[in-house]
Parts: structure tokens; sequence; C-alpha cells
């Protein structure tokens, strides 16, 4: 009976948000840091034998898990390893042999500018063509909108790169096939990752919308002589924003994971590839460091909207007090 | 006389403006940039780690003996060596006036700190010199003087290695004894180095031959199609070599079609072969016998290498020291067929079975290529199709690429895929951990096959070393020990306008002294 009252007030509410978020992140530091002890095949022996190239003898096994610090206990580590997180300090990655926290800072700027630049571009083009799609009369160009949204959103993200790569680098010469430098070459990667997010929201807001304006109030606006981008404006999109919106946050997440897939195939050095390569050579401080920072990310941008729908509407505080 | 002076001037001017005109006219229709792609960004450049691309660590540093086309060995930073007392003791005489590019003369107290750096350094106990070097001297300034515990052949091809061999300036490191910058004798010198790509410019007081381009520009583009469509597009001049950023047989072949860009094949360094476990169904010499006729070598070089790779009849490719002389080509279904009867595998179904057990084998591969690899799981489809048609069946077992080398140690499987480490290493640098008994997985290890790499290793002169590698592949060839594969290609491409370019000796060397671009 105590908690609901405590959590009346505004300051109780974020001091216990702020413990719980803090509590979330420690376990998620926890499973970090324990993924590594219950990967196959033990990391010292991993990093031995590809430093030489063929299965290592014990003794140069021995060695390489002196040299990493993995004699330890693994409590001992993972307090060493979290005290060095908190500064910044991840240590030296195996592959490259520079500071993994330098590393994952330069990378996770590559990946949020990527992801900045799609979620724009895919929520303009999706509310455009979604907005296109509901007030349109059923026609030729209605379909075509639809259709095209269908198949972006269907086609794999990786086939759709290349595709894009063949036709408007290859053979049109339009932009170059790879890299990150000027302006051009931030077209092929983005329009991939944004056009899978466009054509989801396009389809939602077009169907919101055409039964928002359906609503009897919108007739009225019609009888009152208000012109269509004002009655979309100011009735159709506010009152089919609900899920329009989780749509969007939803794209958005998704779009963290196709990074991966377009930063490999576009030449981007972001936080994605990096984590596939750290994985794919068992790089554990790169490995760790990269799944904190991302995985802390997730969290954060969760806990934060749970924050702020908690401030707007005190309803939903109950919730999650239990 | 006060006129005609300025005239004079003008004309001489004018004169000298043509002169200059028409290098600097020329020089203007060739690029002084090549732009190189990169499979994966470099790393710390230090020759004394684990890191850092191989082409640039080679660009950047140079050995005392430097490795040739098959294997011959030249002067490099030494210009000559002798070996006395019995192979115990090799003196090396430095070259005269190199000077690292931060200006630290290189001389014999360089070179002692160098080798200070990973001799009896347990890191490096993988590397065999690091283990039989007792003693580094220095009796003057052009003199280092290296003493063994054990006379040890290999030692001079293994001084031309890339890591941790090459020699660093002994300025470049911290107090603690840190690196800290790439600072070497090599032809070029680093400028910038990150994620997306690395720059190399000219060391202008090289030594030797100066390179006639001024610049190296290094792209990272992990994927290997990215990389060949950036080559089509004229974006990148150079890709190819295991260890830069390596071409698929797919790519090559499409890569040979394109106009505009030249595909060069380099001669194999790798045998690609089939290894048994002999503690299963394998420890049967009948089944290795039987599994290396049913594989038909020539067409997995057509098929699956897309003529990039050509039937391999030695543990060794032609182009490597040593490497003895050919086997048999063992390919024949029928003869398979054969062994296997009168071994006792009866057919019953598709599946052969002896005393009520099915002859099953499994297959272990790394669940994604290296870089630039053919699919292991595509060479795994053609054994499994191979061996069924001799009625022996084959399960593939799939392992996390990371942690493939460890399962191979441990007894789980029954025939998997090897290879050498290519060259500048082998054989000296293989045949230890794929022939001897007390090496973890390796290719097939007896005593008779132990007692022959010692002899090859630790042979006093080149004559009983190529007897004692001949036996060793006779052994293992007659115990049906391996199955030899194929050889693949060396694979390089470049644009037309790179003149000058042919492919190197080693897939760890960046040969662009002689190249220029049009």
């Amino acid at each position: 009976m105590k908690a609901p009252d405590r959590l009346a007030t505004g300051g109780g509410y974020v001091a216990r948000w702020a413990l719980d978020t803090a509590g979330v992140l420690l376990t998620m530091s926890v499973g970090t840091f324990a993924l590594v002890l219950f990967a196959r095949g033990d990391p010292a022996s991993v990093l031995a034998a590809t430093r030489a190239g063929r299965p290592a003898t014990p003794e140069q096994i021995e060695a390489v898990r002196v040299e990493l610090g993995l004699d330890a206990p693994a409590p001992v580590r993972y307090a060493r390893w979290l005290a060095g997180a908190c500064t910044g300090d991840f240590g030296l990655s195996l592959r490259t042999n520079l500071p993994v926290g330098s590393e994952v800072a330069d990378r996770l700027g590559v990946t949020l500018g990527l992801v900045a630049g799609s979620a724009v571009t895919g929520v303009v083009v999706g509310l455009a063509v979604g907005v296109a799609g509901a007030v349109l009369p059923r026609g030729v160009l209605r379909g075509a909108l639809r259709a095209g949204a269908l198949l972006v959103t269907s086609v794999p993200v990786f086939w759709l790169s290349y595709l894009m790569v063949l036709v408007f680098a290859l053979r049109l010469g339009l932009v170059p096939t790879s890299g990150m430098a000027g302006p051009e070459t931030w077209i092929m990667p983005i329009a991939v990752l944004a056009l899978p997010t466009a054509g989801v929201l396009s389809r939602v807001v077009a169907v919101t919308l055409r039964e928002a304006l359906d609503k009897p109030y919108v007739r009225a606006a019609q009888a009152r002589g208000s012109g269509m981008p004002s009655i979309v404006l100011r009735d159709g999109l506010p009152n089919a924003a609900g899920p329009i919106l989780s749509v969007a946050a939803f794209g958005i997440g998704g779009l963290l994971v196709s990074t991966v897939v377009v930063e490999e195939v576009f030449g981007w050095p972001g936080l994605g590839s990096y984590l596939v390569h750290a994985a794919g050579s068992r790089d554990v401080p790169a490995l760790q460091a990269a799944t904190l920072v991302l995985g802390g990310g997730f969290i954060l941008t969760n806990r934060c909207a749970d924050l702020v729908q908690g401030l707007i509407d005190p309803r939903s505080r109950r919730r999650w007090a239990r | 006389m006060a006129r005609v002076r300025p005239l004079a001037a003008l004309v001489t001017s004018l004169v000298l403006v043509g002169a200059c005109g028409a290098p600097a006219g020329h020089g203007a229709s060739t690029s002084p940039v090549l732009r190189i792609g990169l499979g994966e960004e470099s790393g710390a450049l230090d020759p004394h780690a684990f890191t850092g691309n191989f082409l640039m660590v080679d660009a950047i540093y140079e050995p005392l003996v430097t490795y040739a086309a098959g294997g011959r060995l030249e002067p490099g930073l030494a210009t000559s060596w002798r070996v006395a007392k019995g192979g115990r003791q090799v003196t090396f005489d430095l070259r005269d006036n190199v000077r690292f590019t931060d200006g630290t003369p290189l001389d014999s107290s360089a070179v002692k700190w160098n080798f200070d750096r990973w001799v009896g350094n347990k890191k490096f106990s993988f590397f065999r010199a690091s283990q039989v070097i007792s003693a580094v001297d220095t009796p003057d300034a052009d003199t280092v003087r290296l003493t063994l515990s054990e006379p040890y052949e290999p030692l001079l091809q293994e001084m031309s290695i890339v890591r941790p061999v090459r020699l660093l300036s002994p300025k470049s490191v911290n107090a603690a004894g840190g690196f800290q910058t790439p600072v070497g004798t090599g032809p070029w010198k680093l400028v910038s180095n990150s994620a997306k790509g690395a720059t190399l410019v000219r060391n202008d007081g090289y030594w030797g031959t100066k390179p006639r381009l001024q610049r190296l520009e290094f792209k990272v583009i992990p994927s290997s199609q990215a990389r060949a469509d950036a080559l089509a597009n004229r974006e990148i001049d150079l890709i190819g070599g295991s260890y830069l950023s390596a071409i698929t047989p797919v790519e090559a072949r499409a890569l040979s079609k394109r106009a505009g860009v030249k595909l060069l094949t380099g001669a194999p360094d790798v045998s690609i072969m089939l290894g048994f476990q002999p503690k299963g169904p394998a420890g049967d010499k009948a089944v290795r016998e039987a599994v290396r006729q049913a594989v038909d070598t020539a067409s997995l070089s057509k098929a699956l290498f897309m003529g990039y790779a050509e039937p391999a009849r030695r543990v060794f490719p032609p182009e490597v020291p040593d490497s003895g002389t050919d086997l048999p080509l063992y390919y024949d279904q029928a003869a398979a067929r054969r062994t296997l009867d009168a071994a006792g595998y009866t057919l019953s179904g598709d599946t052969r079975v002896k005393d009520g057990k099915p002859l099953s084998l499994k297959l272990l591969i790394p669940s994604t290529p290296a870089q630039g690899q053919l699919d292991p799981r595509s060479m795994a489809a053609a054994i499994v199709a191979a061996l069924k048609q001799v009625g022996v069946k084959v399960e593939i077992a799939q392992v996390d690429a990371a942690s493939y080398y460890d399962e191979r140690a441990e007894d789980n499987w029954d025939i998997t895929f090897f290879e050498g480490l290519g060259a500048p290493y082998d054989p000296s640098g293989s045949v230890v951990s794929m022939f001897t008994t007390d090496a973890r997985g390796p290719l097939w290890a007896t005593p008779a096959t132990k007692a022959a790499v010692d002899q090859a290793v630790f042979a006093r002169d080149t004559a009983s070393r190529a007897a004692a590698y001949q036996r060793l592949y006779t052994v293992v060839a007659g115990d049906a020990g391996f199955v030899p594969l194929v050889y693949r290609k060396r694979l390089w491409a470049v644009r037309d306008a790179v003149k000058g370019f042919a492919v190197p000796p080693t897939d760890l060397d960046l040969g662009v002294t002689g190249v220029t671009v049009k």
C-alpha cells in the first residue's frame, strides 16, 4: 500500500527509476562478461591457435592465459573489468592491439550517424508515402505506392545493398561502390536502411490515417470548409499518432540490427561490423565492450522512454511499481 | 644593353618553363598514388606483436634476409652471413649507411635491441628461432652474431618472415619499452592508420631502389565482393593476396571477364589436404586409401575453384623449397570400392557396414570461411558426394570458425581439411605441427614421421635436408596418411592503368617498387 503513495510524487518516481535502471545495467554487465565464459572454446587457446595458425601447445596457451590475465578467478576478473569499463578503459583489442575504448567510441559515432540519417529519412518518406496512400483515391498510383512499400519491406537488406551497388554504382556510375567520405557516399547506405523502415511506416500511416479520416469530426471539419492539408495535419495525424509512433520506434530499433550488414557491405567502420569482427576473431575485450555499449544503449533508450511516459502519464507509473 | 637584358631574361625563363613543363605535363597523366583495397583494418603496426597487416609491416620494416621467388634467400639489411661451429653460430654483416626513418642508424646495437624483444620470449614460443637462439652478440657496429643452442638450418629462412624478426627503430618505444610509432628502414613510411584505412608515403631516404609512386592509400572494404566492385568501378587500383584483400574464385572469374581490369595468378604456395583422425574408423588404412581414391581432385579444381586451383600431388606445392616429388593422382572410384570390399566393408543399402557398424566419418569444418577463401561448406559437400559414391557416409560437423583449430586438437572428428602456412614459412614452419607426435592435432604423426621431421629440421646440409623431407613425404603417402586435394593459386587483380605490377614472391610482400599508375 505504501509504494504507490511514494510513487505519487515525481521525485520518488525518478529515484526509483534510477535505482532500477542501475540494477538492470549491472545485471547486463554480468551477462556480457559471462558470455565469454560460456562461449565454446577457451579464449586463451583460441587466441594462441590464431597467432600460431594451428592448434597451440599447452605451454603457448598458458602463456597467453597469463598475458590476458585469464588466470585470475572469474569474479576478480569481472571486478577488474567493470572498474576499467567505468572509466572507459576496456584494455587493448586482441585483433588490433589498440585501446578498445577509443575504437568503440569512434565506431559508435559512425553507427549513430548512419542510424540517425536513415531514421529521419525513413520517417519522412514513410509519412509522406503513407499520407499519400490515405488521401489518394483508389487507383493505379495508390496501388503502386502500396506494392512498392511491400516490396522494400520484404527484400533482404544485403540483397538490396548489392542490387543498388550494381545499378547505381557499377552500371550508372552515379555513386561510389563503398566507403564513407563525401555526401555521395551516404546515399546508398542510408537508402538501404531507410527504405524498409519507410515501407512499414507508410502502410501503418495509410491505414490508421484513413480510419481517422472516416471519423465524424473529420466530416464535420470538411463541412466547415477546411482543406485536406489542414484536416490531415490537425485532425488526422494527431489522432493516428499512437500506432504510428510505436511502429516508428520499433523500426528505428531494427535499424541498429541492419547496420551490421550495411556497414559490412559498404565498408563503414561502425560498431555493428566491429562487433561481428570481434566475435569472429574471439577478440574478448572488444566483444565485451561493444556488447556492453550496444546493450546499455538499448536498455537506456527503453528506460528513458518509460521515464518520459511515466512523467507525462502518472497512471503508467503503477504498472511497473509492482 | 639595358633593354636586351630583360628580353634575354624573358627568353631564358620561357625556355626554362618549357623545359620544366615537359616532364610536369607528362607527370600529370600519371598518378603518384596507388589505391589498395584492404580487407580489414590494419591495427597497430608493431613488428613484435601479433597485429598489424602483414603487407604494411613489410612495406615499413625490413628483415636481415629477404625471401625471393622459389624460396631463394637474398641479402636484406644483412649483406652477407656465415654459418660456423657446425651450425651453432650465424654471423650477419650489416648493410652500411642505413638509417631508420627517424634518423637512428641501423647498427648492431639496434639489431640486438630488436632481437632481445622476442628471443626467449614465451609469447613467441611457437616460432622456433626464438627458442634456439641462446645469445645475441655485437662484436662491432656492423656485425651481429647469433649463438644457437642446437644447429637449426631453417633459421636463415625464418629471418625473412614478417613478425617478429623485422627491425623497428629502438627510439620508437616509450620508457617502459612499449611500442609507440611504426618506424622502420623500409621503402615506405606510415602517415595515418585508422579503421577506414591507412596512408603510406615514400621514404625518400631509402637505401635501396626507391619506389616510383609517392603514396599508397589503403582503403578498408570488408566485403570481398564490394572490393571487386570497387576495383571494377575504378575506385581502387589493386586487390588480392591472402593477407591484403583476398579474392574468391567466383570473384576472380568475374574480374577476368571485365574490361579495364587485369586478373593475375601467382604460383600456389599452399596445398589444401584432407587429414585423418586415426582413433576412429580412419584408423583403418583401407578406409584412408579408399577416401584418397574416391575424391576427384581435378573436378574439385575446375568446379569449385573455377580453375584457380590444380590437383595437388604434394604436401607443399612445387614452388615451396624441399617439397619433394609428385605423388600419383589417386582418383579411381572402382579401386576405392575394391579396397573397401577387400577390407570387409560390405555394401548394405547406400552405406558400407563392417562388424555390424556402418562406415560413417565425421567431417569437421569451420562454419564460416576465412577472408576470401572458398566456403568450407562447399568443399565439404563435394567430399560428402564423392565418398557417398563408394559407400562411405560423411556427416558434416560445423564449428565456430574461431574455435576450429581448438576443436581440431580434440579427437571428436574423423576427417578435416588442412593447409600449410604458405611462403615464406614452409616447409619448416608447418612440418613440426603437421607430422610430429607431440604436436596438437597433427595431419599425420607416427614415430617414423617424427624421426624424418627431426632429421629434416636439424639437417646440416641441403642435400641431407632434401633427402629427409623426401623420406617424410614418402612415409606419409605410404601410410595413406593424407589426401592431397588442390593447390590454391594466389590471386591478385589490378586496373589496366597500373603498370609494372607482378604477383609478389609471397602473399606477405607488397611488391610495388616499380609500379606506376597511368
